[in-house]
Order: structure tokens, then sequence, then C-alpha cells
């Protein structure tokens, strides 16, 4: 898997994730990922380009949104794909974990 | 009818050979991209549990799988020789309020339930042989 980040206007942390979030794919973003949402309070997850989710790539979504949402911070999801949307919602995610369709939408809901 | 079989070990790295050989045998089975989808989230699933939790004694053990073509969409047996588990006896997952209250892990079976349209457990001689059921259609329910 890869993974990058960017800094949107009002300090909003966007993280970038591709490729197939399975047990070999989440080893290799998963500490990249908690240093990436480290001491953020607004942090948006774009999953366009996630082609595959298990539990254990849920895992570490729920992890990192529930150490943001424990210091007072939001994290949102952006764009997964239909698959991956499945899977969020059989998983009961979507009701943890707010999901966007835009990006304008998500920057909203996490912004302070 | 169509069937095909491999055989792996348990180690954590064999997840994608499995993955390739389950697309492989989805697309000469002809499942198409939705079933063939769910056959890998279930396999992932179900054989990373066996890998993670079965075995105790550090020491090699081959993981079989089979995924047979039926009349009603698919099913995929995986049969493993650790210790005795039957996952239609694990507890009902339970929806969490919120994000600060969730329990964090153990949606993997939660997971094999939501996209299965059946599930037969034996224990034979030393062995788990567990069967889940996929549907051509996609299920949408909740438990």
């Amino acid at each position: 898997m890869n993974i990058d980040a960017e800094t949107l206007e009002g300090n909003v942390r966007r993280i970038h994730l591709s490729g197939r979030m399975d047990v070999q794919g989440t080893q290799e973003i998963d500490l990249k990922f908690t240093s990436f949402t480290a001491n953020q309070d607004a942090v948006i997850v774009d999953l366009s380009q996630v082609d595959f989710l298990s539990s254990i790539g849920i895992r570490t979504l729920m992890l990192n949104a529930k150490a943001v949402t424990q210091r007072g911070g939001k994290m949102a999801l952006l764009n997964p794909d239909p698959t991956v949307s499945a899977v969020l919602e059989m998983a009961g995610i979507d009701t943890l974990i707010p999901i966007f369709r835009s990006e304008a939408d998500a920057l909203k809901a996490v912004s302070p | 009818m169509f069937s095909e079989r491999l055989v792996i070990v348990n180690d954590l790295r064999e997840l994608r050979r499995m993955s390739a050989w389950l697309q492989d045998a989805c697309a000469a089975a002809d499942f198409g991209a939705d079933l063939a989808g769910r056959l890998d989230l279930c396999a992932n699933e179900l054989v990373a549990n066996i890998i993670s939790y079965a075995f105790d004694d550090g020491q090699r053990h081959e993981i079989a799988l089979e995924v047979t073509a039926t009349p009603e969409g698919a099913s995929l047996t995986v049969r493993d020789n650790g210790r005795p588990f039957n996952l239609l006896e694990a507890p009902a997952h339970r929806q969490p309020e919120s994000i600060e209250q969730a329990r964090i892990g153990g949606l993997g079976i939660h997971l094999v339930r939501q996209l299965s349209s059946g599930c037969r457990y034996r224990r034979d001689g030393g062995f788990n042989v567990l069967t889940v059921d996929l549907a051509h259609q996609a299920l949408r329910r909740h438990a």
C-alpha cells in the first residue's frame, strides 16, 4: 500500500491511501498512518484508491479515529469505492466514522 | 461442477498468494466481480484468523482451501488442524454507539457472517472444516 498526507486550509490533515488494505497492505502503512494523525484535530482519510478492505484495515481506521476523537478532534472518510463502502457499512463503521462523497463536505465536517 | 483447491501454510504472507489463486479460480468459474470480491474477503478473514489464533506450537501447518460453484453462487471450504474453533458459536457482534465506546477488533467473523448466506462447521478428526456459502446476489442484512 501507499500512503501520503498533506495539510489543507484550516490545518486539516488529508491522508491519501491507495492499494489493498489487507493484512500485508495495512502492515505497510500502519505506523505512518498513526504518525500522520498524531496531534491532529482534523483528519480526512481519502479511500478512493483503496480497492480492498478487510477487518485489519478497519481496525487501523478505527484506532486512529478513536485517538483523534478522544483528543476532541474529528476524523472523516472520503470517497470509498462501492466495494469498500459496502464493507464499511457491513462492519457498521459508517455510523462511527462519518463518510463523505465530496471533499468540501468532509472539510466542513472535520473543521473546528 | 467447478472446484479448485489450494494448500497454503500458516504464514500471513501466504494471504496474497491465496487471493491471487482465488482471483484466478473466480475468473475461471465466471463468478463475476461482486461474488469474487466477497469470496476474497471471506477467505482473507477466515485464514488470517486461523494463522493468527489456531496454532500455538510455532510449527508449520497446512491450511487447505476449496472453492466450488454451487447453484446459488459459490462455497468456500477451509480446513486446518489448529485448535477446535466453531465460528458459528462465536458471540454476535454488538454495534457500539460511538467510536469512543467501540472495542477495536473482532470484526472479521462479523464480516464473514454478513457476507455469507450459510455456514457449516464440523470437527473431523483433528481438523476444523468450515464451509461458507455465498449467493450470487449480495446480501445486505445486519445481524
